[in-house]
């Protein structure tokens, strides 16, 4: 990582390995790119508003209604648009918090070790005994009001923990190599040497753990959600699949009202999931083994 | 893999189906789905009910004294053949049924039903808080009981459809009554309980001796789901002969194109509305709530989110079983008309912002709306409601609560519009005074003393609703219950949803037949005489 | 054997275990105390939510039921009392199901959770091992792509939307195994002991299935790293050096190894497993602790939540404590400082 090569700068190598030679990476952004203009641009691609219960109930796809309509005669093409916005910025920044907070404990714990590490990680402890999900059931009943931040802050706040742990394991092992010794011995400071060697040598791992926790913020926006404990005013995949479901989808096979959410959510997920292995395993290879999160 | 499967799969229906040889004995089996938790089940003491759901299983193993029948609004002779009251309504003589047995055999008689009523006193098993108003029970015979009471009682007979009689032989022994579980209930019911299976069902088997004839089939069994699309899903399969419950009511369209299922509608006691907090300074403008109120398209509503299965109500707030003492005039007084609300609004002296929001000297027309969590359909009828007051200037930002927190913020008034269901009692008096009373309400952020969460208070109906209480001439009676429905409805004090009452599911012809369309299908003198198909 | 005795081999202090264990008791002590202030700072008052529904709201009502549940002790008292309770293993009353002890309700709950959890754990922790190994041992190749790239999108599905396709299809249309419930209703009290098991599984099928699809993406990719792992230690690699074949190298060497790491996080990751039970147990109307702990919050059962909570908490750190003894095994970089 340390040497260089003609004249590019490091930091377009780095680009150019982990993301421009990268065909599973390449993908995954194109399709994220996608669902995040759909996001963008939903009132132009849908100009139904997704809370209007103006048409029939239970109709089947047509020119007017591309997905049919829901039971209750909401426009569900509309409501999948619509719903991309909560679930990509649910997922997105509930998954930036979780990173911030899993990377710092996780990197201090790593680095410092001693009573420092033992405080932290009995706090990470503390709270993996705890099952998230009813955890987060539990918190947001406490709220006085759930939206899309107090979503985002909970989720944020409750799914750290693994991440904690991994780059914790990360970070002790790349704290044995070589340089960590060499930057010591040059007289760098502690916090110099965390953040200044160690972050940017383990930042694929953290970019893949990254992706995996926006993954499993958006499934856990869903559960929430699917559970109605999400925000009521909003409209999210995980609330189209549970309107689904209680209001009898199943028995009227109205497959273009369960499928749809679902297979984004899932799509989605899937995007994230291929750009942080990838980049798992060019790390790994450059570590020559793999790396587990 | 597949092998694996395959095999795996083989198996397991081989072995189940070495069970099949089930309960399947002469008279056939009865399955109810009901939407019930083990959590409303677990304690069989029928003075702890967790919800109606558990209420309604009582009604199996115990009878009351009488039972009020939702479907024509009449008192139902249960255990006691005939009531009567004195004058004032101080005091009640019932005449008991004669020959009537327990469970195990042992005989029914009056010191049971006083038993019953003693044990109450003073313990949390005393929900309807009973003995603030009675004073004395006493057996004036085998079969004959007296109840006395502190002050005229008219609405007595309502709370006692709720009070099940239990056996004294048994419960005289158990000592505290309040922590008693009663997990092998000894009842005179038309079923007796043999088996519980945590989280799948309850089994039932007949009384041949019941008093009002043996059930006509041997089991009856109460199979228990987790959600109300559970229950439905297992309805449309065929996989239970009725419910008693709630069910999905987007699945109704679906649930009646099947062969043989019918639908027993009857309008019950449970009023929903979304209440409106008098204490708000906004809503003490009575021009505010008539606009609110006429902006809502009810039709719609009930249609859209209940799919026709639920009556509506309306201002005069006593519901259709009420009979004769619904003021239909006042009914009428409610039209849907969104110009006509925003004239109201506008003759009230208000005008339409920039934002599209109605306001007068700075304030603007904006209120917190509190709903349930985890209620799809509530959700979205709240969503209609929003939408509709949106239609004519009117803001509203929703809060979501869970049910528990609902029924604090409704007691202690926290709340500008809330939408929640009112539990009636059968009697217009108890009906009327708990709801619209002024003695029944207290300041917002203190715990109301009755079910007056709107904080209204109204001198001239509180003086209507007194006189109710001690009118014994019926047709003077009607006539102020009139007077008061007049006030309601005029003073706008809720917005009106709809009535919940029964809509129960139920195949007749297909596996069973024999239902009365007289009771309630949940009702024992209904369910004895259903049978299977030959 | 040389190789594998100097990873193995380890001198282990019993201060380490003190300190482990005085850890463990501390965490649980935390945990425990979180578990009984949580319920409390939720909105709502239990005794008025339970007056409201059958006593029409009745304030009086609401004081006799706060004074039975002991609510109108102050907090420190109850902190004391419940702490007290608990070390005699009793969990309280519960307040939604009046009277009925809390560890009852538990007991009658916890075992199917667990039926379900273990059996989709294990099946899928059994499958994923095959096709991580498979996968690891083609790296590139296309069953290496298809496999990974099939289990990230299945990993991707939330899991209620699996196992609502699965009730759909399985339960609804083709009716092979039923829509709901761990038995069959009417079960009577002499049923042969080889029924009731068919019943259990027939039950269990489509949640322990629907767990399985979703949990068993995530292991495999678990398990093909850590045999990629285990492909780069210098003892592997010495190995292969020695021209030993990767097949072999896996029989004899890696496997073990590569299956302890994931055999820690199986028993860490218990607890999330019971998270995602809710939603599965929710659809099949299966009577697990997922679904008593949903709606104890609903009904605001302070007793029920904590106790379903210090149940979990007392087995994670116990699985904790486990896999922490078990770690410094497995890497040989991790001293026992």
């Amino acid at each position: 990582m340390q040497k260089r090569t003609g004249q590019m700068p490091e930091w377009f190598l780095v680009l150019r390995k982990y993301i421009l030679r990268n065909p599973r990476a390449l993908i995954g952004i194109f399709i994220i790119v996608v669902f995040a203009a759909v996001a963008v641009f939903a009132d132009s691609l849908s100009s139904i508003d997704p809370n209007n219960i103006a048409f029939f109930p239970w109709e089947t796809p047509s020119p007017e209604h591309p997905l049919g309509t829901n039971s209750y005669g909401q426009d569900i093409f509309s409501q999948v648009v619509h719903g991309s916005r909560i679930t990509l910025l649910v997922g997105i920044l509930a998954g930036l918090l979780t990173s911030l907070i899993g990377t710092a404990v996780g990197l201090v714990a790593g680095y410092k070790g001693g009573a420092v590490s033992e405080v932290l990680m009995r706090i990470v402890d503390v709270f993996l005994t705890i099952p998230s999900l009813a955890f987060t059931i539990v918190i947001s009943s406490m709220l006085p009001q759930m939206t899309v931040t107090s979503t985002i802050l909970v989720i944020g706040a409750l799914n750290w923990m693994w991440m904690a742990r991994s780059v914790r394991s990360q970070t002790l092992s790349e704290s044995r190599r070589d340089y960590v010794d060499a930057a010591r011995a040059l007289g760098m400071s502690d916090a110099e040497i965390m953040f200044k060697e160690i972050l940017p040598n383990i930042i694929p791992v953290i970019t893949a753990n990254m992706v995996m926790v926006i993954t499993s913020a958006m499934l856990t926006e869903a559960s929430l959600s699917f559970l109605g404990i999400g925000d009521p005013t909003s409209i999210s995949w995980g609330k189209m699949l549970s309107t689904a479901f209680d209001n009898g989808a199943i028995i009227y096979e109205a497959w273009n009202w369960i499928l749809p959410p679902g297979l984004c959510i899932a799509t989605l997920g899937y995007s994230f999931m291929l750009i942080g292995n990838s980049f798992l395993d060019i790390y790994a290879n450059d570590r020559g083994g793999a790396v587990k999160l | 893999m597949k092998k694996i499967l395959v095999m795996l799969l083989a198996l397991l229906m081989a072995l189940s189906s070495m069970g099949i040889a089930l309960a399947e004995s002469s008279g056939g089996t009865l399955i109810v789905g009901e939407y019930i938790l083990d959590t409303e089940v677990a304690n069989m003491n029928p003075y702890v009910t967790a919800g109606t759901k558990s209420t309604m299983l009582r009604g199996l193993t115990y009878d009351p004294l009488i039972y009020f029948n939702p479907i024509d609004g009449t008192y139902v002779p249960m255990l006691a053949t005939e009531w009567a009251f004195n004058d004032d309504f101080t005091s009640i003589v019932f005449t008991l049924r004669e020959g009537v047995t327990w469970h195990d055999g042992e005989a029914f008689d009056a010191s049971d039903v006083v038993f019953t009523f003693n044990m109450l006193n003073g313990t949390t098993l005393d929900t309807y808080g009973l003995w603030d108003q009675l004073s004395s029970v006493e057996a004036t015979g085998d079969y004959e009981v007296t109840m006395t009471f502190t002050e005229g009682f008219s609405s007595f007979l309502a709370y006692c459809c709720n009070c099940y009689i239990v056996p004294e032989h048994i419960w005289s022994q158990v000592g505290d009554v309040s922590a008693y579980l009663n997990t092998e209930p000894v009842g005179t019911g038309a079923f007796i309980f043999s088996r519980y299976t945590t989280g799948t069902d309850l089994q039932y088997t007949a009384n041949a001796d019941y008093w009002a004839g043996s059930p006509q089939v041997d089991t009856l069994i109460v199979e228990m789901y987790n959600s109300s699309p559970n229950v439905t899903l297992a309805l449309m399969a065929g996989d239970v002969d009725c419910t008693f419950g709630t069910i999905t009511m987007s699945y109704l369209p679906q649930l009646l194109a099947q062969d043989n299922l019918k639908l027993q509608m009857y309008a019950g006691l449970g009023n929903y509305v979304v209440s409106m907090n008098m204490e708000n300074e906004l809503l003490q403008d009575v021009a505010v709530r008539q606009a609110m109120c006429m902006a809502i398209d009810q039709a719609s509503l009930i249609s859209r989110c209940e799919y026709d299965a639920v009556y509506p109500i309306n201002m005069a707030w006593l519901p259709d079983l009420f009979g004769d003492y619904v003021n239909e005039e006042a009914n009428a007084i409610l039209q849907y008309d969104v110009e006509g609300a925003k004239q109201v609004l506008e003759e009230a002296g208000y005008t339409l912002g920039d934002d599209g929001i109605y306001q007068k000297d700075g304030q603007r027309l904006s209120f917190t709306y509190y709903n349930a969590s985890g209620a799809p359909a509530q959700q979205m009828e709240a969503g209609m409601i929003q939408q509709y007051l949106l239609n004519i200037g009117i803001e509203v930002v929703p809060r979501i609560a869970t049910w528990a927190e609902l029924a604090t913020i409704r007691q202690q008034g926290d709340f500008d519009l809330i939408q929640l269901s009112y539990d009636l009692v059968s009697d217009p008096y108890a009906a009327l005074f708990s709801f619209f009373h002024s003695s029944q309400t207290a300041p917002s952020g203190e715990t109301s003393v009755g079910q007056n969460y709107f904080r209204y208070r109204n001198e001239e109906l509180d003086a209507i609703i007194d006189q109710i209480g001690v009118e014994t001439d019926e047709a003077t009676k009607t006539e102020l219950i009139y007077q008061a429905q007049d006030v309601i409805a005029n003073d706008y004090i809720y917005i009106p949803m709809y009535n919940v009452g029964g809509h129960n599911p139920y195949y007749d012809g297909a596996r069973v037949t024999g239902w009365s369309e007289d009771y309630p299908i949940n009702f024992s003198l209904n369910l004895i005489g259903v049978h299977t198909v030959e | 054997m040389d190789q594998r005795g100097s990873i193995y081999v380890r001198n282990i202090k019993p201060s380490y275990f003190l300190r482990r264990i005085l850890a463990a008791l501390l965490t649980l002590w935390i945990a425990l105390t979180i578990n009984f202030f949580l319920p409390r700072m939720m909105g709502g008052d239990p005794a008025d939510f339970i007056a409201s529904r059958t006593a029409l709201g009745s304030p009086e009502y609401a004081d006799l039921l706060r004074e039975q549940f002991g609510l109108d002790k102050g907090l420190f008292e109850q902190y004391i009392a419940y702490f007290a309770q608990l070390l005699q293993g009793n969990m309280g009353i519960s307040y939604s199901v009046f009277q009925v002890p809390v560890s009852q309700i538990i007991a009658q709950a916890l075992p199917w959770t667990l039926l379900i959890v273990l059996t989709s754990t294990l099946i899928s922790f059994a499958i994923a091992w095959v096709l991580g190994m498979l996968a690891a041992l083609k790296k590139g190749g296309v069953f290496d792509t298809l496999v990974v790239g099939g289990s990230f999108y299945v990993q991707s599905m939330p899991y209620f939307f699996v196992a609502m396709l699965l009730l759909i299809w399985f339960g609804f249309e083709l009716k092979w195994f039923p829509m709901s419930h761990a038995l069959p209703s009417g079960l009577g009290d002499d049923v042969p002991w080889y029924t009731m098991v068919g019943y259990i599984a027939q039950h269990a099928f489509l949640p322990v299935l629907s767990l399985v699809v979703v949990g068993l993406a995530g292991r495999m990719v678990m398990m093909r790293s850590n045999i990629l792992q285990i492909f780069s230690e210098d003892y592997i690699t010495l190995a292969q050096a020695k021209g030993l074949r990767r097949r072999t190298i896996l029989r004899r060497y890696a496997l073990r190894n590569a299956m302890l790491p994931s055999f820690t996080g199986l028993m860490l990751s218990l607890g999330t497993a019971v998270g995602g039970a809710i939603t599965t147990e929710m659809i099949y109307s299966y009577p697990g602790i997922g679904l008593t702990i949903m709606n104890a919050v609903l009904s605001q059962d302070y007793p029920l939540i904590m106790g379903c909570f210090s149940i979990i908490a007392v087995s994670i750190v116990a699985a904790n404590f486990l896999a922490d003894l078990i770690y410094p095994f497995i890497d040989p970089r991790v001293s026992l400082a």
